[in-house]
This record gives C-alpha cells, sequence and structure tokens, in this order.
C-alpha cells in the first residue's frame, strides 16, 4: 500500500480544469446550483459540449467511444465537472443502457443505439419498476407476449425517472410466463415512447417538482427482434446493472460540492448578529459531515484501485451507495436548517417569481427546501438502503 | 496510489499474524490481563524478536526504517488477536522522540535499546486537570549545577507501571522541554493501577527528582516532535481499533450463525444481521479514513492533525457502535468476562481515551479548519 496521487493526475486534473472553467455555461451552471431536476434542455446542451470534446462516456470502453481514461482520471473529472456546477448527465442512456448495449447487445443494436445516445440526440428512461414491484424484480408484472413478428408489451411502470423526456424505454417484461424470472423468464425490450399504447403520467413528488412518472403500456408492439441480447437474459442484465456502476451511487464528488456550497451559505447567514459559521453548533455538524464524506472518498477510492479482475464484493458496492445516500440527506438536511424558519417555504429564483420569497431569503436559498425534501429519496432509490443491508447480510451470511 | 499489499508489507503482516495466532490465544490474553500489570514480557520479546520495537526506527539507530503505513499493518495484528504489548507507547511515541534527539545523545544510545525491545519506555505527558500532553506544561525543570531538578505530577501514564524508562514533558524556561527519568530513582513516586482493558497505568508524583545534563531528550523543538509522536501514535492505535473491530465482528457473525432461538438460528433474523451490516458499513468507514490519515501523515502540521482527527473521530465513532453492537448481538453472552467481544469493548474504550478522546480530536479537527476552505 503506498498512497501518493501521481504527478500526471495532478496534471490531468489542471487540464480537465482548465476546459471547464469556460465550457460550462452560466445559466446551466446557475439552475445546476439550484435546481434539484435539471431541465431536459440543460441535459442536451451539456451533453452536445462534452460529446463535441470527446469526453462524454469517459467510463466506457474506448472502443465504444470512451476515453481510455484510468478509474482516477475519470474521478478526478466526474469531480471537477461537479464542482464547475456541470449538471449530471441523464443517467440512463449513458450509465444504464449503454453498457447494457456494449456488454449484451447484437452489432446491429450498438450500431442502431449507442451514437445517439453519445450524441444526446436519444434520451433513454428505464422501465423496471412496478406498482407492486419495487426493489423485488422477480415479481414483475408486465408481460411482453409474442404475435408473429413482434412482442407485445402490456404492463405499468412506475417511479420512471425522466420518461416525459425520453424517446426510448429499455423495458424489462415476462417474456415467458412459465419461467421463473431468474430462470429465464425475463427480457428487456426496445420500444419507442411515442408510439401507440404509451402513456406517460407525471408524478409529482414531495418536493413539488416532476422528473418521475407512471407509464403505461397497452399492448405497445414492438418488432420480435428488438430484445437485448438474447430472449431470456433479463435478469442476468438487470444483475448486471446492479454491480456495474459501483462507485457512482457514493455521489461524492456531488456530496463534496454540495457540502462547499453549504459552507459559503454558513458564512453569509447569520443569527442574532453572527454568522452560523461561528457558532460551534453548526461548526460540528458541519464537520460530522466533512469527516463521514472525506472517509467515504477514500471507500471510493478503494474500490477504483481494487485489483483488477479481482472478485467483486457486492456487499462493498452496497455499503457505498448506503453511506452516499445519507450523507447527500445530511447536508440537504443541514443546508436546509441554515435558513431558520425561511425553510418553511420553497424559495424561488427572483426571476422566475419575484414576489414570493419569505423573508429576506437570498439567491443561495433558492432549490434548498426542494432539494432537502427530494433527497428522502437517495435513501430509497437504486435500491432502498434496506435491501443494500440485506445484500450485505446475504454475503456475510452465506450458506445460512 | 496503491492499495495492494507489496511483498514485504504482505510478509510483516503475517509474519506477525501468525506468530500471535500461534501464541496469544483468547485464554492467553486473558491469562495474562491476571498477571502484574497486565503484561507479558515474554509475549513483549518474542515479538521483538519479529522486529516488531524498531519498525518505525531507523536503520541507522538499529531499526527497520518501515513506514507508518507498514507498522498500520502489525498493529491490526495486535488488535486482532488482543495482544497486551505497549507498541504504540515505546516503539512508536517514545521512539519517535528519542530519533528527534541530537545525534550522540545519551537518548539517541537508548533508542538503539528501544528498537531492540530491551528497554520500554512510557511517555508521561498528562498532568491533572490538563489534557493530552501539549503545553502549557505545569511540572518544571530548574537548571541546577551539573543538570536539572524537575518537579510536578503527572496522571494516567500509558504504560507507565510496566516501563523501565519515562520520558517526561517539562517546563524549562517557558518553553517544553522533555527528560529521561528512570522510574526507580529518588524523588519519584509511581501509583500503578489497573485500566479496564486488563493493561496498567500509573500516576507519578515528582518531588525535586535530580537529573544529570545528558538526562535532557529535547529541548528546543520538544513540542512538534511531541506533536508528531503523538500523531503517528494515534494512527497506530486507529489501526489496532481496526483489527479489534474485525474481529469483534467475525465473533458476531460466528454467533449468529450458530446461536439458535426458537428454533431458528440467530441469522435468520433481519432485526439481527440488518444491524451487523451496519457494523460493516462502519468498519469500511473506519479502515478507509485510516487509509486517508496514513496518507496525509506527511503533511504540513495543520494539515496533518486536522487529518489524523478526522481519522480517529471516524474510527473512534465505528469503534463505539461495533464494539457496544457486538456486545449486544452477542446477548448475555457478550457480558461475560470469559467472552471476548467483552474485552475486545474495553481495549477500544482505552484507545478512545489515549492521546485524545473524541471531545478533543474534534475540537483539533474544527479548530484547524479554516472557515471556507473546501472539504480536502
Amino acid at each position: 500500500m503506498e498512497f501518493e496521487f501521481t504527478d500526471q493526475d495532478k496534471a490531468f486534473r489542471a487540464e480537465v480544469q482548465a476546459f471547464l472553467r469556460d465550457a460550462v455555461p452560466a445559466d446551466i451552471a446557475r439552475r445546476t446550483r439550484s435546481l434539484v431536476h435539471t431541465p431536459k434542455d440543460d441535459l442536451v446542451r451539456w451533453n452536445r459540449i462534452l460529446f463535441e470534446k470527446g469526453w462524454v462516456a469517459p467510463h466506457w470502453p474506448k472502443a465504444f467511444g470512451g476515453t481510455g481514461w484510468t478509474p482516477m482520471q475519470i474521478y478526478i473529472f466526474e469531480e471537477e465537472c461537479a464542482a464547475a456546477d456541470a449538471p449530471f448527465l441523464s443517467y440512463f442512456g449513458l450509465r444504464l443502457i449503454g453498457p447494457l448495449l456494449y456488454t449484451f447487445g447484437s452489432e446491429a443494436h450498438r450500431a442502431q443505439h449507442i451514437p445517439g445516445i453519445l450524441s444526446g440526440d436519444v434520451f433513454w428512461c428505464q422501465g423496471f419498476s412496478e406498482p407492486s414491484s419495487g426493489s423485488d424484480l422477480a415479481s414483475l408484472k408486465t408481460r411482453a407476449v409474442r404475435d408473429g413478428d413482434h412482442w407485445v408489451i402490456t404492463g405499468q411502470k412506475l417511479w420512471t425517472t425522466e420518461a416525459h423526456f425520453a424517446d426510448k424505454m429499455f423495458c424489462l417484461a415476462r417474456t415467458d410466463p412459465d419461467l421463473r424470472p431468474q430462470k429465464g423468464g425475463l427480457s428487456i425490450l426496445f420500444l419507442d415512447m411515442n408510439q401507440p399504447g404509451v402513456t406517460v403520467r407525471p408524478i409529482v413528488t414531495i418536493d413539488g417538482g416532476h422528473s418521475v412518472n407512471e407509464v403505461f403500456l397497452d399492448e405497445v408492439r414492438v418488432p420480435a427482434g428488438d430484445v437485448l441480447g438474447r430472449v431470456g437474459q433479463g435478469w442476468d442484465q438487470a444483475k448486471f446493472l446492479l454491480g456495474h456502476e459501483r462507485v457512482t451511487n457514493a455521489q461524492v464528488p456531488r456530496s463534496k460540492r454540495e457540502l462547499a456550497l453549504l459552507r459559503t451559505i454558513a458564512l453569509k447567514e447569520t443569527r442574532g448578529g453572527m454568522a452560523l459559521a461561528e457558532m460551534r453548533t453548526i461548526r460540528e455538524r458541519i464537520a460530522e459531515i466533512e469527516i463521514d464524506l472525506a472517509a467515504l472518498e477514500w471507500s471510493v477510492l478503494r474500490e477504483l484501485f481494487a485489483t483488477p479482475g479481482g472478485a467483486k464484493s457486492q456487499g462493498t458496492a452496497s455499503a457505498l451507495k448506503i453511506v452516499g445516500s445519507e450523507i447527500q440527506q445530511r447536508i440537504a438536511d443541514l443546508t436546509a436548517d441554515l435558513l431558520g424558519a425561511k425553510a418553511m417555504a420553497t424559495i424561488a429564483a427572483a426571476s422566475d417569481r419575484p414576489n414570493e420569497r419569505p423573508g429576506d431569503a437570498a439567491d443561495h436559498a433558492v432549490g434548498v427546501v426542494e432539494r432537502q425534501l427530494f433527497f428522502r429519496a437517495t435513501t430509497i432509490y437504486a435500491g432502498t438502503n434496506e435491501i443494500q443491508r440485506e445484500i450485505i447480510a446475504r454475503e456475510l451470511f452465506a450458506g445460512h | 496510489m496503491n492499495f495492494a499489499l507489496t511483498e514485504e508489507q504482505a510478509l510483516l503482516r503475517d509474519s506477525i499474524g501468525r506468530y500471535l495466532a500461534e501464541t496469544q490465544d483468547f485464554e492467553t490474553a486473558r491469562r495474562i490481563m491476571r498477571m502484574p500489570n497486565g503484561f507479558s514480557r515474554s509475549l513483549w520479546q518474542g515479538l521483538a524478536e519479529l522486529g516488531l520495537p524498531g519498525l518505525l526506527v531507523a536503520e541507522a539507530d538499529g531499526g527497520l526504517g518501515a513506514s507508518l503505513t507498514d507498522a498500520a499493518l502489525a498493529a491490526e495484528e495486535l488488535g486482532r488477536h488482543l495482544a497486551a504489548i505497549p507498541f504504540a507507547t515505546s516503539a512508536v511515541l517514545a521512539a519517535r522522540l528519542l530519533a528527534a534527539a541530537p545525534p550522540a545523545s545519551a537518548a539517541r544510545g537508548l533508542l538503539a535499546r528501544v528498537a531492540a525491545g530491551d528497554r520500554i519506555v512510557a511517555v508521561a505527558l498528562d498532568e491533572p486537570g490538563g489534557s493530552t500532553g501539549l503545553p502549557p506544561v505545569a511540572t518544571r525543570a530548574l537548571p541546577v549545577s551539573g543538570g536539572y531538578r524537575l518537579s510536578g505530577r503527572k496522571i494516567v501514564v500509558v504504560d507507565g507501571a510496566i516501563a523501565d524508562d519515562l520520558i517526561v514533558s517539562a517546563d524549562l524556561d517557558g518553553t517544553t522541554a522533555l527528560f529521561h527519568v528512570t522510574p526507580d530513582g529518588p524523588g519519584l513516586a509511581l501509583n500503578r493501577y489497573a485500566t479496564v482493558d486488563g493493561r496498567s497505568a500509573a500516576d507519578l508524583a515528582i518531588d525535586g527528582v535530580v537529573l544529570p545534563e545528558d538526562a535532557l531528550v529535547l529541548g528546543t523543538g520538544a513540542a512538534a516532535a511531541l506533536d508528531d509522536g503523538l500523531d503517528a501514535a494515534r494512527l497506530m492505535l486507529a489501526a489496532e481499533a481496526l483489527g479489534l473491530m474485525e474481529r469483534a465482528l467475525e465473533l458476531t457473525i460466528e454467533h449468529l450463525k450458530t446461536r439458535m432461538q426458537f428454533g431458528r438460528r440467530l441469522s435468520d433474523f433481519q432485526v439481527l444481521t440488518h444491524r451487523v451490516s451496519e457494523m460493516v458499513v462502519r468498519r469500511e468507514s473506519a479502515r478507509s479514513i485510516l487509509y486517508r490519515g496514513l496518507a496525509l501523515a506527511k503533511a504540513a502540521p495543520l494539515d496533518r492533525g486536522r487529518a489524523i482527527s478526522a481519522t480517529m473521530v471516524r474510527v473512534l465513532q465505528s469503534a463505539e457502535f461495533i464494539g457496544s453492537q457486538a456486545i449486544q448481538l452477542h446477548g448475555g453472552m457478550g457480558m461475560s468476562d470469559e467472552g471476548m467481544v467483552g474485552h475486545i469493548y474495553k481495549r477500544l474504550r482505552v484507545i478512545g481515551k489515549t492521546h485524545g478522546d473524541l471531545i478533543w480530536h474534534m475540537d483539533r479537527f474544527i479548530a484547524n479548519t479554516a472557515d471556507g476552505r473546501a472539504v480536502a
């Protein structure tokens, strides 16, 4: 073991910083700081900028459009993007279906879908969760029935993030009702969101915002060939996703940025004439979070530098998700607490709704309350933290 | 950056681990706790033959010249096996202080014997009403003809009851200095007592102890050397705590797998297994922040102190949770003196009070944090 950052890494960080200084449009940066739900237009613009630079998919293999960077360089890049208030690019194309395509997809499907994912011209959503099937994918009800040269898909998807942005869905469905989902009964199918039978209904979350949806699939017909990989591979493909983004769910780059913003708010907000940053209780709460975030960052580094090809424990990824999501909540909670009574109301950007600001709420307060509310979801999505603890426990007590 | 062990590191860890596995089962550890001052010189000598006391000492001074990261691997094994030896005290803190003494001084001569394990040196810093060994120091050293006269009181000197030699901090003309004192000389009274981990500590009443000139280990620079030596010792205690946590988890998992209640194994109860998952999550945080502390051990003093206090806060919080939950999940068996988890917990408690506790480390972390400074 030896814990030094290399000179190459330092030089790389400087290169990324130099690019980002001019590359992130100011209006996008402002919205990234304050909005919980990034507008599609911001995602499209930032995706295009990175695509043209060749940096849109650093975590992909070079042959499919990746950058060939080391895990450390990818981490540095993501950290600097977060620090520059660049939006986190749409997850479902670049992080989920893209890797699924280059891992399981046919040559034809790769050629058909990957270019649009990289350029950002085609947005995807993930049709996995259902009303009676949240973390428990084995209970999936959506059916795909063969009818000649087509699959006919019927069912209901829930919590489908960005379905209202998406051009396409990769949809997990039961393609063989006689087989158990784990034993070949599930497949992932591609469908167009604007085709007959697809209905998207927005779900407004407790923060008052909209990024998740209900999607109704009523006899949606897709060509027989629009199945990812082989029919019946759906369970393995879903499990692949579970282990693929091992460190992303830790959300360290974003939490570091949000903690830095929290510090600036603590310097500006006052109580009784005293900056909150001077108050012992506040300093201690910030310190507790900072220390746990530093530990989490080193857990991520340990994972990034784990022996390539070595055994990957699913429990390790689960531990990263548990701590990362809890820290996101703690930062959002404390940031809202700094606003005191003003946090009873949501605070919109002045240009949007000039008359609805409580008291002397400053620009740094915009979106803070919404974030605190929406971040209740961090311990629920991507596998609830209870499911993550169960994954760890099953590894520990395997065979019992 | 590289988290894989080098061949030398694996060899070091395995040689210490194997020796302890062969000689130090839990019953042996318990027997040692009942020996005078909770100390077995034969265990110490066995580990000395493997080079443990000289691990961090430079080769020129008779040691192995290993890094703190190397030494942390050894310390983790000490924790895992509940080995009651004065590693952090003599081989780390005292050795670093002696190494800071001028070349060819008497102190440097003592260092070679410390590295060989022939002498155990404890460091007396804390005083009544004071904390954690940093200036100001009420114990006074007066220059007298041919040397110094030392007077004051020291409390909770870790391993002070078993030490062959003492290093004592004292105020000398307004600055902190360090003196070499032998525990059996005139004017010095030791009050030895047991600590809850089965080891021992001592209070010192120093009443006009006359010291020769060459008893001065460090004058100028003593405060900085103490700062550095204490931080190194803290990292080793953190590594030992990690080994203790690992062992507590192994024992708890084994217990849940084998213990039957209501006709089922305890591992069939999610409320119990999820608690263990949480223990694992916090152990991982502790390991990660230990590595971070080791990485920043050579940073400038302010950053180093901040990083190592961050390490201690996280490690001590994890230690309290894992230690107490290991007892809880063992049920009544966890409360028995005949079980290992209770002893692990007590050792973790003592580590949490050695060279700064949670409060002290949180205070230092905050004091060393500039406002508005980005997270390091």
